[in-house]
């Protein structure tokens, strides 16, 4: 479980956040929504360790997250960001890095990681493509290798920022479907989404952003019913009889 | 549209472990071949019989030990060090600015390395191991200029060579002042400027020597931590590794070994851009092999090079330095053609 405590942050003067408090249930799958700039990115950031806030405080499984030494913290939380270098390595590779907060100066890798690694890559299902170049996989199959790389890590709080952003439908529903898998097996998921209705069909809290602060932190049928999301992002909410959600241009 | 077959450029060797050892041993191999070539070539050539000769008898007063000692010995260790210390370093340089154009003579880093030690060598001239410690000072503070501008001005992957262009002519001009105002203090400053290994005596090579080893056993020691950043900045960091810390010592290896290597050899251009190219198309891009294959095939070829100066153009000797300019401009170009169609690290 993180815990974000009156957090403001930012980048080089300008504040990005302010006063953000927000906690994150365990075994759970959070999504942050909002409109572009609103900070999303700036909170997972924050949470995932890789921005000290100006003010505030993050708790890690009731910790000070700052008294985490980086190794142990990156033992508790993984971060996938959604701008990403591919290297010239195999699927294999890159997934093994994911053992690196586990190794000693050596870094050589033991047994149980090289378990771990397998474990990992069959759970994400890239395990025929082990000996690929990761830059020679589709967008889908590449993210799915990042997946598998988190997995390894072995962490209780997986943070994935935009997922399915540049990805064909089909394979978005597979990430998320993968996402809710793993959140079945005890996974907490924290992640950011852009499409709305996808958000509230897969999470089960979302967490609504305007202008760098907290607008609401509900379940996806309780925003829905406010009618928050209308309003922040200008559109109009539906619900089917089958209970999928969907969105048209506020005016209609 | 390709110059070059694809494999030379593109996907990884599908290799196991085992077959990038094969290919290590197989490259270690060629470094003992080229070896032999070197001490035997020249403008009077030695032949393996009379090698052996001299090893086995350790007859000092004869000319065909001298020979050996003094002249033959010295500029075969020059070139391995040099191929060696340029090789490695211009695989961290790619790696550290994840920028596949990036080598040390591309990004201003040997001429760094000569301006300091040449003026070291000029208003220092009695300190001994001066030129290489100058030579290395030189060598980091370009570096760490270069990974500056990077960093904060997020300069593009071709700007950036363009800034060590710029750099590099700076320097450039500084050594040419230097050798123009003190003609006398600089031996052989053309030799330096182009990269030559002629008259290179081992006195001069023992402080270059511990530098480059101490720099590549930092290199191998790093070789995982260059591996994660190469996933980027963030991956790296959330994975827990002290991104600032492996970057600098990343530099600090490179420094140590570019810096040595200019410091007896001069501006020895390409190296390190070509070897550690080829080094990727032959074990990939995991630093454990492709850091020990650079030194390998650096050290071949820099032997192999030098040897064929001695000989093409025999008695007149071609510096090193030029060979491999003919060689290196044209891979240079190739990749910068190769940028528009690709964005991704190779």
């Amino acid at each position: 479980m993180i815990e974000l405590k009156h957090i403001t942050a930012g980048y080089q003067g300008g504040v990005v956040l302010r006063d953000v408090s927000l906690t994150i249930p365990a075994g759970r799958i959070t999504t942050l929504i909002g409109p572009n700039g609103c900070g999303k990115t700036t909170l997972l950031r924050v949470a995932a360790r890789q921005l000290t806030p100006s003010a505030g405080q993050v708790l890690a499984a009731g910790r000070p997250a700052e008294d985490y030494d980086r190794r142990e913290f990156a033992r508790f939380a993984s971060l996938m960001p959604q701008v990403r270098d591919v290297p010239a390595i195999t699927v294999e590779s890159l997934v093994a890095h994911g053992r690196f907060p586990y190794l000693g100066l050596s870094r050589r890798m033991r047994p149980e990681d090289r378990q771990k690694v397998a474990q990992a890559m069959q759970a994400a299902g890239v395990e025929q493509w082990r000996g690929r170049d990761l830059r020679e996989l589709s967008g889908g199959e590449r993210q799915r290798a990042y997946i598998a790389m988190a997995l390894a890590q072995d962490t209780q709080i997986i943070l994935l920022d935009e997922p399915t952003t540049y990805l064909d439908l089909g394979v978005q529903f597979e990430i998320l479907s993968l996402l809710q898998r793993l959140n079945k097996q005890g996974k907490t998921i924290v992640m950011v989404l852009h499409d709305l209705a996808q958000a509230l069909r897969v999470s089960h809290h979302i967490a609504l952003m305007e202008a760098g602060q907290l607008v609401a932190f509900e379940t996806p049928e309780q925003m829905f019913r406010s009618g928050r999301i209308d309003r922040v992002f200008g559109v109009c909410g539906h619900r089917d009889e089958e209970g999928e959600y969907y969105f048209t241009p506020a005016h209609k | 549209m390709h110059i070059l077959p694809r494999s030379f450029t593109r996907s990884l060797p599908a290799r196991s472990a085992k077959g990038k050892l094969t290919v290590l041993a197989v490259l270690a191999v060629a470094v003992v071949v080229a070896a032999v070539i070197s001490l035997c070539s020249g403008s009077q050539a030695l032949s393996l019989g009379q090698l052996w000769q001299v090893l086995r008898t350790g007859d000092t007063g004869s000319t065909t030990w001298r020979i050996f000692v003094y002249v033959r010995l010295p500029r075969t260790l020059a070139c391995m060090l040099a191929g060696l210390a340029l090789a490695v370093a211009g695989a961290l340089i790619q790696g550290v600015l994840n920028n596949a154009m990036a080598s040390p003579n591309v990004i201003g880093v040997n001429s760094g390395a000569g301006f300091f030690a040449i003026a070291a060598a000029t208003l220092l001239p009695d300190v001994p191991g001066i030129m290489a410690a100058a030579a290395f000072l030189g060598a980091l503070l370009t570096t760490l200029f270069i990974y500056g501008l990077a960093a904060k001005a997020g300069l593009s992957r071709v700007t950036l060579v363009l800034a060590g262009i710029a750099v590099s002519g700076i320097l450039s001009a500084g050594i040419d002042t230097i050798t123009l105002l003190y003609p006398d203090q600089v031996v052989g400053a053309t030799g330096f400027m182009t990269g030559s290994f002629s008259g290179v005596a081992l006195s001069s090579l023992w402080p270059a020597a511990a530098y480059i080893g101490a720099g590549f056993v930092l290199a191998l020691f790093l070789a995982a931590d260059l591996d994660l950043l190469q996933l980027g900045e963030e991956t790296a960091s959330s994975l827990g590794m002290r991104v600032g810390l492996v970057r600098f010592l990343c530099i600090l290896a490179s420094s140590l070994l570019a810096g040595a290597a200019v410091s007896f050899a001069g501006l020895l251009g390409f190296v390190g851009l070509l070897v550690p190219h080829a080094a990727r198309r032959l074990v990939g891009g995991e630093n454990r092999f492709l850091l020990p294959a650079s030194a390998l095939l650096g050290m071949a070829f820099v032997l192999a090079c030098d040897s064929l100066g001695r000989v093409l153009f025999a008695p007149f000797e071609l510096p090193v330095g030029i060979l491999m300019s003919f060689l290196g401009g044209p891979f240079f170009l190739f990749l910068l053609l190769r940028q528009k169609r690709s964005r991704v690290y190779d």
